[in-house]
Formats: structure tokens, sequence, C-alpha cells
């Protein structure tokens, strides 16, 4: 009996295909890279870099323009841009021939770190809550023409110190039963979220939620119809009398 | 076709992937660049800094020193050519007639500094 040869798969194939791969790359990154003719302050070497990190500060100096450093500077990439100007503000400052260049760095490290700082403490209080601030306490009723909603009740929960602040919508038709499918609209300066009633089936098929951000204001409407303005997370105090972010609980009933 | 003719035919289509993936999906990146090679955008944004400073101090010597960072290998290193450049590329991007006008006065700055600056008319 005569046995035929057995078929070998094509490993050369396979080898042939790695071995150009390892060649290409060896061709593309290393012997042969493409010609960079254009970079970015980032793409720098370290010196270059400083200079370029000087020179915004000195044009910083004559110009007072810190909009304009600050986007200077972050073509750089620094993490920390205060840092890396203080750092270098101290290495000149080292040396009596570079003392002009010393302050400039400093003042724009100085000028740039409080303007920072500024920033971040105003967010930090937009995003604190305060329940002695009650400048936005209470939704304002403002129903449009034809509305078919009616503002029922309000209220403002106040769960625990780490729940973000949300509002809480439930509605019900003219029979006082909860109502799926009702279509809502919060909007703000940010934009416009269309949501509708009955996405969450276990709290309500008249129930809808959406999250609030701290020191925006809403205007709620109901099938296109504005009903509520001037809805804003509100600060509150839970049992334990931490300060925390309440939920605005609204009920809406049909009109009959 | 020969085993030998499809080994030299995967060695090429491995080539060809890999120097497509090396140089156009991937390509080597590079931290340690010379100013030379700055964006014409940076550049001009570097002379306008040099510019502003200028302004405070109306000391020439001190930018013509500050424009050496742009200055490129094998070229004759001309701080009139820089500030021109950069007048052009403001004039053509809408800078501000203010930043215009700082681009401006230090270019006729140097002139004056150094009349050898000026390009000399090509025949």
């Amino acid at each position: 009996m005569i046995r035929e040869p057995q078929q070998k798969p094509p490993f050369f194939l396979l080898t042939g295909l790695v071995l150009g791969l390892v060649l290409g790359l060896i061709v593309a990154w290393m012997i042969w890279p493409p010609r960079v003719n254009e970079v970015s302050p980032a793409n720098l070497a370290e010196p270059y870099q400083e200079q370029y990190r000087l020179m915004v500060a000195l044009a910083y100096a004559a110009s007072s323009d810190l909009g304009r450093a600050q986007a200077r500077l972050a073509l750089l990439g620094d993490s920390d841009p205060v840092r890396a100007l203080s750092s270098q503000a101290q290495v000149a400052l080292a040396s009596n021939a570079t003392q002009r260049e010393a302050r400039a760095l400093a003042g724009l490290a100085e000028e740039l770190g409080a303007y920072l700082a500024s920033q971040e403490a105003t967010a930090q209080a937009v995003n604190t809550p305060n329940p002695a601030d009650q400048s936005g306490a209470t939704p304002i009723e403002s129903v449009g023409e034809g509305a078919a909603y009616f503002l029922d009740d309000q209220q403002l929960t106040c769960e625990s110190v780490d729940a973000p602040p949300y509002l809480k919508i439930f509605i019900f038709d003219a029979n006082h039963n909860p109502q799926a499918g009702v279509a809502l609209t919060l909007s703000s300066e940010e934009g416009e979220a269309q949501f509708t009633t009955g996405q969450r089936p276990e709290m309500s098929p008249g129930y809808a939620e959406y999250p609030l951000t701290p020191g925006i204001a809403y205007s709620l409407s109901i099938q296109g119809v504005q009903i509520l303005t001037g809805l804003q997370a509100s600060a509150c105090e839970t049992e334990e009398g931490e300060a925390a972010w309440g939920s605005w609980l609204l009920l809406f009933n049909a009109e009959e | 076709m020969t085993r030998y003719t499809l080994f030299g035919i995967t060695i090429l289509l491995g080539f060809i992937l890999a120097v497509y993936y090396g140089w156009v999906v991937r390509p080597v990146s590079v931290n340690d660049a010379s100013p030379a090679l700055l964006r014409q955008d940076f550049r001009a944004d570097y002379v306008l800094m040099l510019a502003e400073a200028y302004q405070a101090d109306h000391n020439v010597e001190r930018a013509v020193a500050a424009f050496a960072f742009l200055g490129s290998q094998g070229e004759r290193y001309n701080p009139y050519v820089f500030a021109s450049e950069a007048l052009a590329f403001g004039t053509e991007n809408g800078y501000s007639v203010a930043d215009l006008e700082l681009l401006q006065e230090l270019q006729l700055a140097l002139l004056e500094f150094n009349p050898t600056f000026a390009p000399t008319p090509t025949p």
C-alpha cells in the first residue's frame, strides 16, 4: 500500500510575513524614520523648552497678558506649569547674570499660581453645598400656555453627603395613576436634556430622574410646555447635621 | 509559483505593512527637536514674544541674542529675516494690529541696529 505524503501547513509563508514585518519596522523606526519638519514647543529638547518658557515670562513681564502667557505655557505640555516656572526661576536666581530672567519667571509663576488658585477656589465654592445659601431654594413655577400638568407638590429631600443632587419627578394622570412615557425637557445654559417617565419602573411608571449640576439654573418643560424655571441644586442638612446636596422631588398632576 | 517566490512575496508584504505602520500609523515621536523645526505659527509667536519683550526694554542686542533660538544649522543666521517671516505670517493669519505694530517695530530696530541684516536683492 502506498502512503500519500502528508500535507504540511505552509509555515514558510508565516515565517516570511514575520520576517518582512520585523525588517519593515527596523527600517521605518530606526534606519529611515519619517522626516519631521514641523514640531510644537512640547517636542523641543529640554534646554530649548527652558528658553521658550523664559521668553513667555519676559513677554508676560512686558504685556501683563496672563491669558496669553497661560496659552503659550500650555504648548510646552508641563504637568505643573507653576512648578516648572518656579524651578527655572530658582536656577536663574543662582546666577548674577540672570536676575532679570529670574524675576520674570518668578513673577509669572506667582501670578499664574494665584490665578489658578482663585479658579480652583471658585469651582470649589460652586461645588460645595452650603445650607446657609438658599439662593436656589425654590424653583419658580412658570406655566406656559397649554400646560397639561400642574405642580402639585415639591420637596427638597436630603439623603446623604455622598449623594449627588437629583431632580426626581413623579407624574400622575387625571385619574391619579402614574403616567409613563411623558416627555420631559430640562434646559440650561449647558444645553438641553430630554428624557421620559417610566425609565425606572421599579420606582414607578410615572417616575423620572436627572442629575443636576450645582450652580446651573434649569427650566423644566413637560410635553414641550414650560412648567418651572430657576430650578437649581440646593444645599441642605442631613439628619446628622452635615451639609449635602438635596434632591428636588416634584409631583405633577394632569389637568382634569 | 515556487515556494521561494511565495516566500519572497510574503516577506515583501510584511515589509510594506510594517513600513506603513511605522511611518503613517505610529511614527516615532520626537522629544528632543531643535527650534529650527518649529512649525511656522510657533516660530511667529516666538518672534512676537521677542517683540513684546523688546517693547519693554528697547534692548536690540538682547533681542538679537534671543533670535539665535530660531537659527537653523547650515542657514545664515539673520534675525531680520525671522522677524519679516513672522510679520508676513501675522499679516496673513489675522494677528491684531497691535501685535503687527510690535513686530514692525522690532523689524525696524533690527535693521537700524545692523543694516547688513537687510536681504540683498537677487539679480
